[in-house]
């Protein structure tokens, strides 16, 4: 591997991957360097909401309409990823009436299409939902799956050339004669560290941008922002359902696939690795999905997780929902006299795209690169099979396929239909297939213990695979074995009652009792 | 009516109740459902301890029987039975199983020490004798063997982590091509199901034989297998595939359902199907009947449990009482369904209401890791005298007719005192007793 690059993209979410494939694409030779697994951060802690820009449009017009735009690029260019379930904004007793035609008019304002419907419509799609609601309107949202978004913006860098090093944490960046030219970089499974030499740096680092700009020493003050959302164990809704008011907590609610997904809250932190889920939030959630439908505390809730969002105002100090959802590109030479290095910050996953657009953009002034940004019209591509004539998003989507394939092979995670084959394609293409996080990363290639048993079957199996097919030693096998259970457990611990607390048991009770985990030395 | 009605279908119920039948008593069992005989692993588990198991019980029970007095937490179940019910209820259990050719081998004297599929050792006081070769208390190098591409058991991992705690373990595959066809139970249940034909013991004892006359040839003295070896031809399948194969063959338990589980509930359904004893599934227990005690200063009546009721299926408003004499409720803990919770963290004994001990406000029911919290949610439970008879935290009986056996009791850590087996068959045995001596 060459360690020289046009330039190194720090942060494998959304904003780092799409600036890399972006400079990519421009003919730059560019390295995107992740400390974990791609989506690790905050892109694949997301609720899945592909924004129409209504949430924004009455108190942010400007990110509204960066959102309706892009909404309408991201369908195209990445279909497969996107299931267009469409959204509602919906008037509950517990909001105010008089909200929902200022927001309509503010919608109208940023060319955000919303068709108001009658109530008796909304229940007929959507019987579900609370019947005391007043007023409808139908928006262009959509249920995004970012997971798919990464793996194809990763498979894209790499067929033009680009490289993704994962696993690979910037220590520090070299600064001489006032500009960036390299960074150290620590291989996490070796500990090894070595120097990559490169032309311009992207600080996409997200939440944690601030500490990779001070490592060139400028200041940039991001506001980290968690916010913690619930995975519920059944879908509820086909669409996307938004509460018509001021955003606030735990008033949208995502199908993702057989899932649903209601979020969020917002906690301003001091450390971005604050990842915590808090009693009190996952009881606000509950509380606030009861207002959208009905009975919805009593339902099975599956995991718990929380984000934590980016946020940034150039020179400002809003935090949380007051914050503006827009992003800043940093041109780091002007702003603070380093040259070689720009920061992108801020901003949402579905402006994704743009943001990449605006830093690649100042990338190549800078580096006097004469080539126009292409990723509007450039088409994602899904590394899976496609089926003819199903759309992946489609719930029956592997099921169809593994019926299609008429020898199935034995299913090893029965929630989310996963394949033996599956498994060892996935270990085949992974980089370090004996690395402790190994299991973790499949389930964000497959979602391999993401539904209701949470790992409880699925794990030792998948582990199974690994060791049989020599990708990793028993000791290394029961290091990924126990840290996959351990973080499924971490999703699961906050909402452990009634039927998810018997699966936990049944869980412990496979792990500890059959299986004996932790009775091997490295299994806990 | 009934002398006794057991509500509960798990272990400690269809043991309590075959127990009351040999006892001569008139018995019925009520059932949700099918209990956790289909995930348990197989072996019975009294207590872990590397010592003489007899002693360490001894000790356990005379610490627990000294803490009882100091209230907070419920009683330890062994502090109620004492050590004579632990050994009678096996000795009982040992007794139900022979005839149908379950044979349950071990002692007191020294756990067993028995791998698990992913090749832990874990130690139970007794285990059926298809388990037994693989007590890694003998010497002995041992060969385990597995169907390839079956999902449940993987016999390289299980040998590589044998080998890493000292034992000599080898690992290999034979074929089985029933397994790959798209209509196969790729379940633990369905393999069984296999390997009670014996054409199909006949083409795996010969892969396996050819196996040991190979490379890795005589040094081999056991072969180690997923514990599938037979459901309805049990123990017949796995005496013949041992004797085919010409080596002492033992069974690995792996995930549920559990084969093993299953035959032990077969042997119970079918002795009290023979005895006929009433065993009706899908029968979820709405509420108990009662008239209420009374406390006047110094002198208390318990109340009495007068019935339980059924919802009638399709109904909103319409039950089915059971009425008996006595009760025992055996409707296991919080995984088992005898304890329900919710989210605003409120537990509950699901039939008659009765209070719970040990319990701790939600946040604290389980620790942050997942396998080294010994969580708190598992003390909690039914507080019981030594008659197991149900009792508020001072010790007031609450119900004079009615018992208590199994995972509902608090005052226990089953997974992690490795008691889970040891207390069910305690309790209802002790539980029995307390009722008809």
């Amino acid at each position: 591997m060459s360690n020289e690059f046009d330039v190194l993209v720090i942060g494998g979410g959304a904003t780092g991957g799409g600036t890399a494939l972006d400079l990519a694409l421009r003919g730059l030779r560019v390295a995107l360097v992740e400390r974990h697994d791609l989506t690790d951060g905050t892109s694949g802690r997301y609720h899945g909401l592909l924004h129409s820009g209504g949430r924004y449009a009455a108190r942010d017009p400007e990110s509204a309409r960066e959102c309706i735009e892009e909404n309408r690029i991201l369908r195209r260019i990445v279909p497969h990823a996107i299931e267009d379930t469409g959204g509602f904004f919906i008037t509950t007793p517990d909001d105010d009436p008089d909200f929902a035609d200022t927001w309509a008019a503010a919608c109208r304002e940023c060319g955000i299409s919303a068709e108001e419907i009658s109530i008796a419509q909304l229940l007929q799609e959507e019987p579900a939902l609370n019947p005391h609601t007043s007023r409808a309107f139908r928006v262009p949202d959509a249920s995004c799956d970012s997971f798919d978004v990464l793996t194809a913006l990763g498979a894209a860098i790499q067929a033009h050339q680009g490289s993704v090093l994962t696993y690979h944490e910037v220590v520090d960046l070299d600064v001489t004669d006032g500009r960036v030219t390299g960074a150290m970089v620590r291989n996490q499974r070796t500990g090894e560290t070595h120097r990559l030499a490169t032309s311009m740096v992207v600080n996409a680092a997200g939440a944690w941008a601030g500490r990779i700009a001070g490592m060139a020493g400028c200041p940039v003050t991001v506001r980290p922002s968690k916010g913690t959302m619930v995975a519920m164990a059944y879908r509820f809704v086909n669409t996307i359902i938004n509460r018509c008011h001021l955003p606030g907590d735990g008033d949208i609610l995502v199908p993702v696939g057989t899932v649903a997904v209601i979020g969020t809250t917002s906690v301003n932190v001091p450390d971005p690795n604050d990842t915590s889920v808090e009693d009190w939030e996952v009881r606000k959630m509950l509380e606030e999905g009861e207002k959208m439908v009905p009975g919805f505390s009593q339902a099975r809730a599956l995991r718990a997780w929380a984000g934590v969002r980016p946020l940034y105002e150039e020179g400002g100090s809003a935090a949380g929902r007051e914050a503006k959802r827009t992003f800043a590109v940093l041109d780091h030479l002007q702003r603070d006299g380093v040259g070689g290095l720009v920061t992108v910050v801020g901003g949402k996953f579905t402006t994704y795209r743009l943001m990449a657009e605006r830093a690649a953009d100042l990338v190549c002034n800078q580096l006097d690169v004469d080539a126009p940004c292409i990723t509007k019209e450039f088409i994602l591509p899904d590394v899976r099979q496609p089926l003819t004539g199903v759309k992946p998003h489609w719930l029956g989507y592997r099921l169809a396929h593994l019926e299609e394939e008429r020898q199935p092979g034995p299913l090893v995670c029965e929630c989310e239909l996963v394949t033996r084959a599956d498994i060892e394609q996935a270990t085949a293409e992974h980089p370090d297939p004996a690395a402790p996080w190994v299991l973790d990363d499949l389930r964000r290639d497959l979602r391999l213990g993401m539904g209701p048993c949470q790992g409880g079957f699925c794990g030792y199996r998948a582990a199974g695979i690994l060791h049989e097919n020599g990708a990793a030693n028993a000791e290394q096998t029961n290091a990924a074995l126990a840290d996959f259970a351990q973080r499924r457990w971490k999703g699961q611990r906050p909402l452990l009652w009634g039927q998810g607390l018997r699966q936990a048991l049944l869980d412990e009770h496979i792990y500890h009792d059959i299986l004996g985990l932790d009775r091997l030395d490295n299994g806990t | 009516m009934d002398d006794i009605l057991v509500i509960g279908g798990g272990p400690a119920g269809l043991f309590s109740a075959w127990l009351a039948h040999r006892r001569g008593a008139r018995v019925r069992v009520l059932s949700t459902g099918i209990g956790t005989t289909h995930i348990m692993p197989g072996w019975i588990g009294v207590l872990d301890t590397d010592g003489d198991l007899e002693s360490a019980l001894t000790d356990w029970i005379d610490l627990h029987q000294h803490h009882r007095d100091s209230g907070s937490t419920a009683p330890h179940p062994y502090g109620l039975t004492g050590l004579d019910s632990i050994r009678a209820g096996i000795a009982a259990l040992q007794e139900l199983c022979e005839p149908a050719g379950l044979h349950l081998v071990g002692g007191f004297e020294r756990n067993l020490r028995l791998p698990t599929a992913l090749g832990a050792v874990v130690p139970a006081a007794f285990a059926p004798e298809s388990f037994a070769a693989g007590d890694l208390n003998r010497p002995g190098s041992m060969l385990i063997a597995g169907p390839a591409g079956w999902r449940d058991f993987f016999p390289a991992l299980c040998a590589a982590n044998l080998r890493r705690q000292g034992v000599q373990a080898e690992a290999c595959t034979f074929d089985l091509p029933e397994i790959a066809s798209a209509k196969f139970d790729n379940l633990s249940t369905g393999l069984a199901r296999l390997f009670d034909r014996s054409s199909v013991r006949e083409r795996v004892a010969a892969q396996i034989r050819a196996q040991l006359n190979g490379a890795m040839a005589q040094k081999i003295l056991r072969i180690g297998m997923p514990a599938v070896l037979g459901l309805d031809d049990y123990p017949g399948a796995w005496c013949h595939l041992q004797d085919l194969i010409g080596a002492p063959v033992f069974e690995i338990p792996t995930l549920p359902p559990s084969v093993p589980g299953t035959r032990l509930y077969n042997i119970f359904k079918d002795a009290l199907g023979h005895a006929g004893v009433q065993f009706l599934l899908n029968m979820p227990v709405g509420r108990g009947l009662w008239e209420p005690g009374r406390s006047e200063v110094g002198d208390a009546h318990p109340g009495v449990v007068s019935g339980v009721a059924v919802p009638v299926a399709g109904s909103a408003v319409r039950e089915r009482v059971y009425r008996a004499h006595d009760f025992i409720l055996a409707t296991g803990g919080l995984y088992g369904g005898g304890i329900t919770s919710n989210h605003r963290g409120e537990l509950r004994e699901a039939v008659f209401g009765l209070p719970l001990t040990g319990t701790r406000p939600m946040p604290e029911w389980f620790g942050d890791r997942f396998l080294q919290a010994k969580h708190a949610i598992h003390d909690s439970g039914i507080t019981a005298n030594d008659q197991m008879q149900p009792t508020r935290p001072d010790g007031e009986v609450l119900y004079q007719n009615l018992r208590v056996a199994g995972r509902l009791l608090g005052g226990y850590n089953g997974p992690y005192e490795g008691s889970t087996e040891g207390v069910w068959i305690a309790t209802a045995y002790r539980a029995v007793s307390a009722l008809l001596d």
